[in-house]
């Protein structure tokens, strides 16, 4: 910690007196975009992602799983440029903002000292509407390139349970992210909506309401005074139903809604859908093959066994397993809670 | 750029753009290389693959406007999935203006190719196949086009699918032609769309040849105007191979064509021979466990089956499936070449079917004809069945052709 904080002192001391001049904005918007993250300039220390100032990190409330993989988001938006509140919805970022996300895993057994960062996607607001692209790290964590057509990388951590797990790490391409990031026909981000930022965040100079916080770094122009916030998951003090919910709007409720990618299955799994049928309940599968797992319905209300819901969230197996992509393992907590809601589902 | 051996050759189309064409040959990179191709591709490019086997561990995906992606014939170029990690598809378009063309791909996990709202799709002379024959861990799925619109799928093959080699859902504007389905559970599937043609094709060795199914509770319901003509609708004998909890599960081994649910459909000029349980059969959508979908009509209407040739059938009737078990019962083992499940809505049972809603059936040789009663059935009254066909026998209301791209 030591000698982190030196660190720090000392980039500070060494920056420029404009602080914002440390993120480049024509990099943002370069096309093509740069081959290295370090161009855009976001970062001060890479292995610890410490942020220049003006790149704020940020924490949601119930978030997307992926293999157990530790996740750093931060957000900037550039200087004189507001983010606007909109209903239901992501704020609406200014051209040249930015939503920056890197997954890592800490290392096992202290065998480097930093963490062992995989890659680094960036979600950028240009002229056109929203870009994704991915940067894969270098082995020491200092540097990371542009990947558009995705990569493997071997990572291995250590589970809940105390196991070291191999994991088949997949950086998406650039139509994965569509994947999940497409609504209609346009990329959107899916996470930053005020319903799954109200909540603290420890920064350096104190712990605030992360929606304060944006405000008055001038970020976002307004959000609203009564926020219908989604629970954490893993709040076991919330109802089931609400956790369930939670969990689902944000693991399978971007493909599963009308606009998505997953429209054709008649399946909405977002917060806003209330109709049972929809939601799974005694809904036959379509078009679903092995991923059925010869059970007949999505839902059966008592029966998680019987649901088809389940079955594909506990499969590894690429024709069956859901999501289709970026899970290699079960996560086991989300199962547990999804039996749980089933089971008591009347 | 960092795909290697590239040759890019220029052409101008008539907007004077330039087009491109991207060479990808089978190499330890050739994945990387062909999604960084489908990636960065442009607007009227070309990705060629060339002669050769490709190893494909991960699902591939384009999602650019007007690309085509050739092979050298789908015997010479073939995407092999047979080690696929990820990805529930081979390939995955999600774009419009797309040209598949002359190479195969094989052993997928999953789907072999979806194409998921796309104009404007054409698959020309594509095979997918599992190799291992009809097993029920091969994907669902071969070519599949869902959501989409002006769908061509002209002399391509598919093999061994464990749900329906060719499978067209809850897209319009359809045409399926000059094509081969074998070994799969349904050979070709239209369900949920609108507007699509059949002709042509070859359906054989499958469990059953050609449905068209309407469900409920999906995006796109009602599905019409489906005309299957021209076919060969032979020796579907293979068991079902399918997983449980799929519609086509229910499907009896042994079936020629199977309607389900759409309106109007019409079936004529096809050679429907040698399954083993009953050439065609016109059914309705029932499961008692589901509420009732109020936007769902669950009968089929307006079906005109007409001019088709009729071989054997019924001599191995696959009685464990309820449809050929009711079936056998009711014809102490006379199986029809055609049935109709006679289910309407309640009014109609008791006041008569509207007269454009009933089936036409003409002119089909000697094609035997079974239809229940259902009140009767239901009662356990005599004579719950009706073997006569005459008082079906109408004017044929032929169906338009279908356009696509507003062109036949």
């Amino acid at each position: 910690m030591k000698r982190f904080l030196l660190r720090l002192i000392l980039i500070i001391i060494l920056m420029p007196s404009n602080l914002y001049s440390q993120v480049n904005d024509s990099a943002i918007l370069a096309d093509p975009p740069p081959k290295l993250l370090s161009e855009y300039g976001f970062f001060v220390n890479t292995k610890d992602q410490i942020t220049v100032p003006g790149v704020l990190p940020y924490e949601l409330i119930t978030s997307l799983f992926s293999d157990y993989a530790d996740k750093h988001r931060f957000v900037y938006v550039p200087k004189g440029k507001i983010a606007a509140y909109q209903k239901n919805s992501v704020f609406s970022f200014p051209v040249g903002s930015v939503l920056i996300k890197t997954f890592s895993y800490e290392p096992i057994n202290n065998q480097t000292s930093g963490r062992h960062l995989i890659e680094t996607r960036l979600l950028i607001r240009k002229d056109s509407g929203w870009d994704a692209l991915t940067y894969v790290w270098d082995e020491e964590g200092q540097e990371a390139s542009l990947a558009l057509a995705g990569k493997t990388v071997k990572a291995n951590y250590i589970s809940n349970d105390g196991r070291e797990l191999d994991i088949r790490y997949r950086v998406p391409n650039k139509n994965q992210c569509k994947e999940c990031h497409l609504e209609n026909e346009s990329i959107v981000p899916i996470g930053p909506k005020p319903r799954n930022l109200n909540r603290d965040y420890n920064y350096l100079e104190g712990t605030t309401n992360q929606l304060e916080k944006w405000m008055s770094v001038k970020f976002i122009d307004s959000y609203p005074e009564k926020i219908n916030s989604v629970v954490d998951f893993m709040d076991s003090s919330k109802p089931i139903n609400d956790r369930a919910r939670a969990y689902l709007d944000i693991n399978c409720g971007h493909c599963h809604a009308p606009e998505g990618s997953a429209s054709n299955s008649g399946l909405y799994l977002h917060l806003l859908e209330t109709r049972e049928k929809q939601l799974g309940v005694y809904k036959g599968p379509v078009a679903t093959g092995r991923g059925s797992g010869g059970l007949d319905y999505s839902i059966v209300p008592g029966h998680p066994d019987e649901s088809i819901l389940l079955y594909r969230m506990i499969s590894d197996a690429p024709d069956i397993m859901m999501p289709e992509s970026g899970r290699s393992v079960m996560h086991k907590e989300a199962v547990d809670i999804i039996y749980q809601w089933i089971e008591e589902m009347e | 750029m960092r795909i290697l051996l590239i040759t890019v050759l220029f052409l101008f189309n008539s907007f004077d753009a330039v087009s491109k064409v991207i060479i990808v040959p089978p190499s330890k990179n050739a994945q990387e290389q062909l999604q960084e191709a489908m990636i960065l591709a442009e607007s009227g490019d070309e990705i060629q693959l060339t002669t050769g086997v490709y190893q494909i561990e991960d699902g591939l995906s384009l999602d650019i406007d007007n690309v085509t992606i050739t092979g050298s014939g789908h015997q010479n170029t073939v995407l092999d999935f047979s080690n696929q990690m990820t990805g529930a598809q081979g390939l995955m378009i999600t774009s419009d203006g797309i040209t598949l063309k002359d190479f195969a791909i094989i052993n997928t996990k999953g789907d072999a190719i979806k194409a998921k709202g796309s104009d404007d799709i054409s698959f020309l002379n594509i095979r997918t196949e599992w190799t291992n024959g009809p097993n029920a861990s091969n994907g669902a799925y071969g070519l599949y086009p869902v959501e989409s619109k002006n769908v061509l799928i002209d002399g391509c093959i598919a093999i061994g699918a464990s749900d329906a080699g060719i499978y067209v859902g809850q897209s319009e504007n359809i045409i399926v032609k000059n094509s081969v389905a074998e070994y799969n559970v349904a050979g070709i599937e239209i369900e949920n769309s609108y507007f699509a043609d059949v002709k042509n094709n070859i359906a054989r060795y499958n469990t059953g040849g050609i449905l068209v199914f309407d469900l409920p509770d999906l995006p796109q319901q009602g599905g019409h105007h489906v005309r299957v003509f021209d076919n060969l609708i032979i020796d579907n004998n293979t068991d079902n191979f399918a997983p449980e909890g799929n519609i086509v599960g229910e499907v009896p081994r042994g079936t020629g064509i199977i309607i389900m649910a759409n309106s109007d459909v019409e079936v004529f000029n096809n050679d429907i021979s040698d399954n083993g349980t009953l050439n065609i059969a016109i059914v309705s959508y029932s499961d008692p466990n589901q509420e009732s979908d109020e936007n769902y009509y669950p009968y089929p209407k307006s079906i005109q089956i007409h001019g088709n040739r009729f071989g054997a059938s019924g001599f191995n009737p696959d009685t464990d499936k309820e449809l050929a078990g009711i079936l056998y019962e009711l014809s102490e083992g006379d199986m029809p070449d055609i049935f109709w499940d006679g289910v309407l809505p309640i009014s109609q049972m008791i006041l008569g079917q509207p007269e454009d809603e009933k089936i036409r059936l003409n002119n089909n040789g000697e094609a035997s004809f079974l239809a229940i009663r259902p009140l009767r059935y239901l009662l356990s009254f005599p004579n719950p069945i009706d073997r006569d066909q005459s008082q079906y026998s109408r004017k044929i209301e032929s169906l338009q052709p279908v356009l696509i791209n507003n062109s036949e």
